[in-house]
């Protein structure tokens, strides 16, 4: 049993040194770019070869900066819809999508705006560009997603 | 006997009568029609008074500035703001239009403004700065502010034919001490008289008697604004005569303050190019860039002092000539007890405190950005409803953004010519800045010269759009998921195209080399033309003609296998539009230069909302994302990245046509879309391709901007594998030639490729990771 063992652990080693993989940073790492570089066909100046950079799909959590700003101003806009001045309303998240164009609460109260104008398609395209944007965010997620059932059975 | 003798007399009567008869009827004549002309130039004075008393320009504003914290401004930026809107530096800000500045801080007494959502008023704040951004803002009382708003500012106008200009004001809005300035110089009998003063007309007959000259006007401010208002500048004893009964007649009907009111707004008191500037709103902003409520007094004392000659008085021109003018006013006003003689002797001793002048006499700095609210506008106004009604149009401009690529447009483009050995003058250049996401276009270049008013190449030159159009082509193939995928192989060998009037369209890739069978990122990322044409042939030109289309170009765009490779004449502007849809994930949104539109009376009268249309699945834009850094990457387009930060996350495309007459480049972070075009208006050759050219000018921009990395997210519905770039089989992490690249669920390779490991190698990697080896 001992014996086995330690042929199966020299087999595992010696199957493991074959030449298959370039050896990468730990497993949190990104991945890299394709090992060669390959020609530019527009620009002789950008032929250098520029170290290997990397693609990888970003964190939503990160890109979402709280801004009390925007806060403020998509507490404000609420209001408004709340007391049915839906044009000013829109008016004043559109000064928060100025700031911050990726914080979904914005998307939700404009669509809320349009749906409440009766707006549908707009309101529809509306949650549909926020939604993406929620990530993370799940209450704003939940809202989106249950403004988007409403229009639909409006619709 | 007696009916003879009485028939004579009656006879006799009517003999001697036919004179008096003919007189007394000549006076009814007379009478009748002076009536007449007085009651037809009564109802003149009435109704153009009554009624729209001017053809009022509309006057376009540049975007708000908002401060909050966080917001990526210096403190010598919001100086600039402040000088640009006229506020005025102080020690210590009191009343609204002034600011302070101190080492970390600028103190700013902002004015108040009618927003379209409400009213901002004016307030006490002080801004905190840390390095290039706003790090605090807080109020009077110290207390923090989540952000604060400052007023817009103007940036041009729509005119009517004869150029006239003005800014109205009510006589509340003036200082009591301009309108007791203008009376004690012009009229100081004007709350006594009813039109017309004879005293006056003795006086000034008596003193150009003496001086044997027209040294003297006798006119009241009536009778100027009368002469001004009704009539031509003849000078004629007729006219003279009119202007008086029609003074007359305008005092009968209007209190001295409706007069006054006029006046201050009728006059004209200045030239900017062709813009005559009429009344002392206008005139306020014209010369000392500030509203008229802000003057000090010797500016009142030099605004009063050019209504005797606006041209003969120029402040810039004749600054002596204006010096004493100016402190002629002040002592007439001392002596007629309007200020003391100490504040008198005080604003003598001040400069005359106009703005510098600017070239080309005040003309709008920024008339590339405003062809295009001209050109928005006149999609839902009348152009005579534009120059004549003076809607406030309040714009997405960004001053700020503006300046910057002015400022690099000129320097790359003289750099570009210079290393490149282009003869002086032939290299032209045009860019749009749009905000992301917004769809707001921010910043115009139509020139190489910022502020030439001329051909305005950014929305009006239709260049070949070159590789820029490529995204498209891939765009088109990756919405077909069963048949294309990012890693999927394409052909980049030669190919000859047979179009239907039997010529053969051959293109080859720009350096003249095949790469046989490449991965379809990369025939984006290094704009391979024979791998697109053919990638282009194989989904159909009608398709891609759809994908264009979709992605917001309107013109129009001919069924040829050239179009493929951006044989297709678009301008920065349209370009910016596709490219605005392909960095908001798919949402096309129109871009937005007007923002809202006033009346001149300040009533919201039309806002252009932002509005969106989702037009591409959110899973193929993640593809094309990916392909676009690519391009900046590893491609065509990656020197852009010797000048910005490595972490920052962008997208784009070069474009390069046909004998680089052209040179494009496309490209958007998180928060920014800036689109570049560079070529010789005679379509002449150039040595630049879409990287050495325009791509180098947008990183020039893209490097002065505050921009957020490309919010990358992966959506639901793609996933990421590993995959050998040469075989399109599955590889793995490390695997030499293998990359990790993103699918739409259900079009990932199945079949494993050379490098995958087996179950065995997994098991080895776990044990050497535990093992630490």
């Amino acid at each position: 049993m001992k014996y086995s063992l330690y042929i199966f652990l020299v087999l595992l080693l010696v199957t493991g040194c074959a030449p298959m993989v370039t050896p990468v940073s730990g497993p949190q790492s990104a991945p890299p770019a394709t090992a060669t570089p390959l020609p530019d066909d527009e620009q002789s100046e950008a032929r250098e070869d520029v170290p290997g950079d990397v693609i990888v799909p970003s964190s939503p959590a990160l890109e979402r900066s709280s801004n009390s700003a925007v806060t403020q101003l998509v507490a404000d806009a609420w209001r408004y819809n709340r007391a049915g001045d839906y044009d000013r309303s829109n008016a004043v998240v559109e000064r928060a999508l100025r700031i911050n164009h990726q914080e979904p609460e914005i998307y939700l109260v404009m669509a809320s705006n349009y749906f409440a104008m009766a707006q549908l398609q707009l309101a529809e395209q509306l949650v549909r560009q926020g939604l993406p944007l929620a990530g993370g965010n799940s209450a704003v997620k939940r809202e989106l997603q249950g403004l988007l059932r409403q229009i639909i059975s409006a619709k | 006997m007696a009916k003879t003798k009485g028939r004579k007399k009656r006879q006799g009567k009517r003999k001697g009568n036919p004179r008096w008869h003919w007189l007394t009827k000549l006076f009814l004549l007379i009478a009748v029609v002076g009536l007449l002309f007085l009651l037809v130039l009564d109802a003149v004075v009435y109704q153009k008074f009554t009624g729209k008393k001017w053809s009022l320009p509309s006057h376009v504003y540049s975007r708000t500035l908002e401060l909050y914290q966080g917001l990526p401004l210096s403190r010598e930026q919001l100086r600039w703001e402040l000088d640009s809107l006229g506020y005025k530096q102080v020690n210590a800000a009191k009343a609204p239009g002034q600011y302070s500045v101190s080492s970390r801080r600028v103190e700013i007494f902002s004015r108040g403004f009618e927003f379209w959502e409400g009213s901002e008023p004016a307030k006490l704040m002080t801004v905190a700065f840390s390095g290039n951004r706003v790090s605090g803002l807080v109020d009077a009382k110290r207390v923090e502010m989540s952000l604060a708003r400052l007023e817009p500012m103007i940036i041009g106008g729509i005119y009517p034919a004869h150029k006239e200009d003005r800014e109205l004001v009510q006589l509340e809005e003036l200082p009591p001490a301009l309108v007791e300035a203008l009376v004690a110089v012009e009229d100081q009998s004007f709350y006594r008289h009813h039109g017309v003063s004879f005293r006056g007309i003795f006086r000034a007959f008596v003193a150009n008697v003496k001086q044997g000259r027209m040294a003297q006007g006798g006119s009241t401010l009536t009778q100027q604004l009368v002469k001004n208002f009704y009539l031509d500048q003849q000078r004629t004893l007729t006219r003279k005569a009119l202007e008086a009964i029609m003074s007359i007649l305008l005092e009968i009907h209007f209190s001295k303050d409706e007069i006054l009111e006029t006046y201050f707004n009728e006059i004209y008191l200045g030239q900017a190019g062709e813009r005559a500037i009429h009344g002392f709103g206008l005139a306020s902003r014209h010369y000392f860039q500030r509203p008229v409520e802000e003057l000090e007094l010797h500016q009142i004392a030099l605004l009063a002092g050019l209504v005797k000659g606006a041209s003969y008085y120029n402040p810039w021109r004749q600054a002596d000539r204006a010096r004493q003018r100016r402190n002629l006013v002040l002592d007439v006003m001392a002596s007629q007890g309007v200020i003391s003689t100490d504040q008198a002797a005080t604003a003598k001793k001040k400069p005359l405190g106009v703005v510098p002048s600017r070239p080309g006499g005040g003309r709008w700095q920024y008339p590339a950005y405003l062809d295009l609210v001209k050109r928005q506008l006149r999609e839902d106004y009348q152009a005579s409803d534009l120059e004549t009604e003076g809607l406030r149009v309040f714009t997405n401009f960004d001053p700020q953004v503006q300046r910057k690529l002015e400022r690099r447009m000129v320097s790359r483009i003289e750099n570009l010519e210079s290393g490149y050995r282009i003869a002086a003058g032939n290299l032209q250049g045009a860019a749009v800045v749009v905000r992301v996401g917004a769809g707001e276009v921010l910043a115009i270049a139509g020139d190489r010269q910022p502020g030439y008013a001329g051909f305005n190449r950014a929305l009006n030159a239709q260049r070949p759009m070159g590789s820029t159009i490529k995204p498209a082509v891939y765009m088109t193939a990756l919405e077909q998921p069963s048949l294309y995928t990012l890693s999927s192989q394409i052909d980049d060998t030669p190919i000859s195209v047979e179009s239907e009037n039997g010529e053969v369209w051959k293109p080859r890739n720009f350096e003249r080399k095949s790469h046989g069978q490449i991965p379809l990122y990369e025939g984006l990322g290094h704009s391979y033309n024979q791998a697109t044409a053919k990638l282009g042939m194989d989904v159909g030109l009608p398709a891609i003609i759809n994908t264009v289309r979709r992605l917001g170009y309107e013109g129009r765009m001919r069924e040829l296998p050239s179009l493929m490779l951006g044989a297709v004449e678009m301008s920065p502007l349209d370009l910016a539009q596709l490219y605005h849809t392909i960095a908001a994930n798919g949402f096309y949104s129109p871009l937005r230069a007007i923002n809202s539109v006033f009346t001149a009376e300040n009533v919201p009268l039309k806002r252009y909302p932002f509005v969106a249309e989702q037009r591409f699945d959110p899973k193929v834009m993640h593809l094309i994302h990916y392909a676009l850094q690519v391009v900046l990457r590893e491609g065509t387009g990656k020197s852009a990245y010797k000048r910005l930060p490595k972490d920052l996350v962008l997208a784009g495309k070069t474009g390069t046509t046909n004998d680089q007459r052209d040179s494009w480049f496309a490209g958007f972070s998180g928060n920014y879309l800036s689109v570049v075009w560079m070529g010789r208006d005679d379509n002449g050759k150039t040595p630049l391709t879409g990287g050495t050219g325009a791509l180098q000018l947008w990183t020039d921009v893209m490097s002065e901007l505050d921009n957020r990395s490309l919010v990358f997210n992966q959506p639901e519905g793609v996933s990421y594998h590993w995959v050998e770039s040469d075989t399109s089989l599955l590889g793995s992490k490390g695997c030499a030639g293998s990359r990790y690249l993103p699918f739409i669920d259900g079009s990932e390779p199945v079949d494993k490729g050379r490098c995958v490991p087996e179950p065995l190698d997994n098991v080895v990697d776990w044990l050497k990771d535990k093992l630490g080896w």
